[in-house]
């Protein structure tokens, strides 16, 4: 397999939406014997980094930040059930170096180069640091008053970095990343809603409807460019609960046992679904 | 009094600056972003990083420490100095920006919005660096790799604050020219992978095997004693002041200092291999004149002070006279 058909899956994500967890969950979900459907044929380079990740998950530990110079990745030969044996690369980016390209409108250039190497995406955001977008009479402090009262004209301050939603912030992600893999259109992007735990509980929504109510902005827009970019949705939860419970967490079992996905349909699917996606589509 | 700017950089949803003395250009942010940020255990010493920033024509010494007391995994505190170029030539000015990193104190911000006096009269004992000399065995190793001794430039050393010691000491030792063209850094875990940074100390690497430290002291080349004794000597020497008279005159990169060094100890092998590595044949990287210039200075000037064997000037009159008739 050439350098250039080798699939390269890019994790992409603001700070602390769960890139790293994910690439140990996943590395140790892969390890696992208990696991069918994803197993290692061999693997390339160091594999120090993803065994340190896959243990701190196997503990029920917060997996550390990733610091903006790292150069970590996954190069891995892995046989997905049912027999599909792929030559994977899958480099981990900080999540400062995406803030970057929003708030400083400046490309780190390791990112850069991921995201024109990559032939797939997987977005990571994190349920429960959505900043969604507010009413004005919401951020001056006018809540609880009538609406129909004339409010005081007041300056509401804005800085990108405190305010901007969410939505925002991954729609200028997603044109930007969009325009330097141009070559390869329309690219697979999986939008991972990680800790899927902390919306799963419930009359939950499936992570699609997640999308639609929580960032409509980013999924229309994803969604009205087929010609860019295939979408795929998921929610995973790659420590199978909230560490806050490390002990329930840990008696319950090997990662592979705690840890799950779903689909965009709310359907329960392995944790490396999000990856055989991003290979070779539904 | 000459100032330093001072940038402090920490955790508020990622990495970031969180104070400084002046506003930076999104490039340069970047720039200090990646310098200031690395992956540390708790119990990993204060880091240090060295880097040029030739768009503004200063340099920035940075200190970096582990903040286990922040709600972050891994997160890290970052003190950046920032100082234009010639006031790494200033002794009093350069000793006095070694002494100004500080970690903050509970998390204040206070005191670092201000640009800081280059005064090292008034600025404190670094409390990031051990007290004393750094080993010889150690500034051997690194000075090694980063003038060109290895091939490799990441030097494996398990004591990080040692290694900080001797990557300052080793700094401060440079002709002022070179300092402000040198990057340096301690790192926990540092990879292979190709790096613009001139020598990088980490106690673990990702990849291939790095240069391990203590070179055998009968195989390592004599320039290295130069090197390590000026490094480690508390007053000038004859060499630090050799490096001084003579570097501004070399292009500022790390392996002129080697080649110079290596002049030095055939400066004190006396007159004759001094010659010999000045004029000697295949010398050219001294000169911007050519061979057949020197080599006709060499037969016009007073032959006594010449050993025209030793100086193969035969056959390099040979060699010009073939090269002429191809």
């Amino acid at each position: 397999m050439s350098e250039l058909s080798r699939p390269r899956v890019a994790l992409l994500g603001m700070p602390r939406t769960g890139k790293s967890t994910y690439l140990g969950a996943l590395w140790a979900l892969v390890q696992s014997h208990l696991e069918p459907s994803v197993s290692e044929v061999s693997f390339s380079g160091d594999r120090a980094y993803v065994q340190v990740l896959a243990e701190q998950v196997a503990r029920a530990e917060e997996v550390p930040r990733t610091a903006i110079d790292a150069s970590d990745q996954l190069a891995v030969t892995l046989r997905f059930d049912p027999g599909a044996i792929v030559d994977l690369v899958m480099p981990d980016t900080s999540g400062e170096s995406l803030r970057l390209l929003f708030e400083e409108r400046v490309w780190y250039p390791r990112l850069r180069s991921t995201c024109e190497e990559a032939t797939a995406i997987l977005l990571f955001v994190h349920p429960e640091r959505v900043r969604v977008p507010q009413p004005l009479a919401v951020l001056s402090g006018a809540v609880g008053s009538s609406f129909e009262e004339e409010a005081p004209v007041e300056r509401v301050p804005f800085y990108a970095r405190e305010h901007a939603s969410t939505a925002a912030e991954l729609i200028e992600v997603f044109e930007n990343v969009a325009e330097v893999c141009r070559s390869r259109w329309p690219i697979r992007l999986a939008v991972v809603v990680s800790a899927w735990d902390a919306v799963d509980e419930g009359s939950a929504p499936t992570p699609y409807t997640w999308m639609e109510t929580r960032l409509p902005g980013l999924l229309s827009t994803i969604e009205s460019n087929p010609q860019i970019a295939e979408l795929g949705v998921f929610g995973v939860s790659a420590q199978g609960g909230s560490l806050v419970e490390r002990e329930e967490l840990l008696a319950r079992g090997e990662v592979c046992d705690r840890a799950y996905a779903r689909n965009a349909d709310g359907e329960p699917v392995s944790l490396a679904e999000p990856v055989r996606w991003s290979i070779w589509g539904a | 009094m000459s100032l330093a700017h001072q940038f402090l950089f920490g955790y508020e949803n990622g990495h970031r600056l969180l104070a400084g003395s002046r506003t930076l250009s999104a490039e340069l942010l970047m720039q200090l972003l990646a310098a200031t940020d690395a992956t540390m255990s708790p119990d990993c010493p204060p880091l240090v990083t060295g880097v040029a920033l030739p768009q503004t024509n200063e340099y920035a010494l940075c200190v970096t420490w582990c903040a286990p007391e922040l709600p972050r995994t891994g997160a890290v505190w970052a003190h950046a100095l920032i100082v234009e170029r010639s006031q790494l030539s200033d002794p009093g000015a350069m000793e006095a920006l070694l002494r100004l990193p500080r970690r903050p104190l509970d998390g204040s911000l206070d005191g670092y919005a201000e640009p800081l006096e280059l005064d090292a009269r008034t600025a404190p004992v670094p409390s990031y660096l051990p007290v004393g000399t750094p080993s010889a065995e150690l500034l051997r190793s690194i000075a090694a790799a980063a003038y060109g001794g290895r091939g490799t430039t990441v030097v494996v050393c398990d004591d990080l604050a040692e290694a900080a010691l001797a990557l300052v000491f080793l700094w401060a030792a440079q002709w002022p020219e070179l300092r402000a063209q040198y990057s340096f850094r301690t790192r926990e875990v540092a990879s292979l992978e190709s790096s613009d940074v001139d020598i990088t100390v980490a106690a673990g690497v990702r990849g291939a095997v790095a240069a391990e430290p203590g070179p055998p002291a009968t195989e390592a080349p004599r320039w290295l004693d130069a090197v390590v004794e000026d490094a480690r000597s508390a007053v000038a020497t004859p060499f630090g002041d050799f490096l001084w008279e003579f570097g501004p005159l070399e292009p500022p990169q790390p392996h002129r200092l080697r080649r110079l060094a290596s002049l030095w100890a055939r400066v004190l092998d006396g007159g004759a291999a001094l010659k010999q590595a000045l004029f000697g044949k295949d010398e050219d990287e001294w000169w911007t004149v050519g061979e057949r210039e020197r080599v006709v200075a060499l037969l016009g000037g007073d032959r006594s002070a010449w050993d025209a064997d030793a100086l193969a000037l035969a056959e390099r009159i040979r060699g010009l006279s073939a090269s002429r008739r191809a």
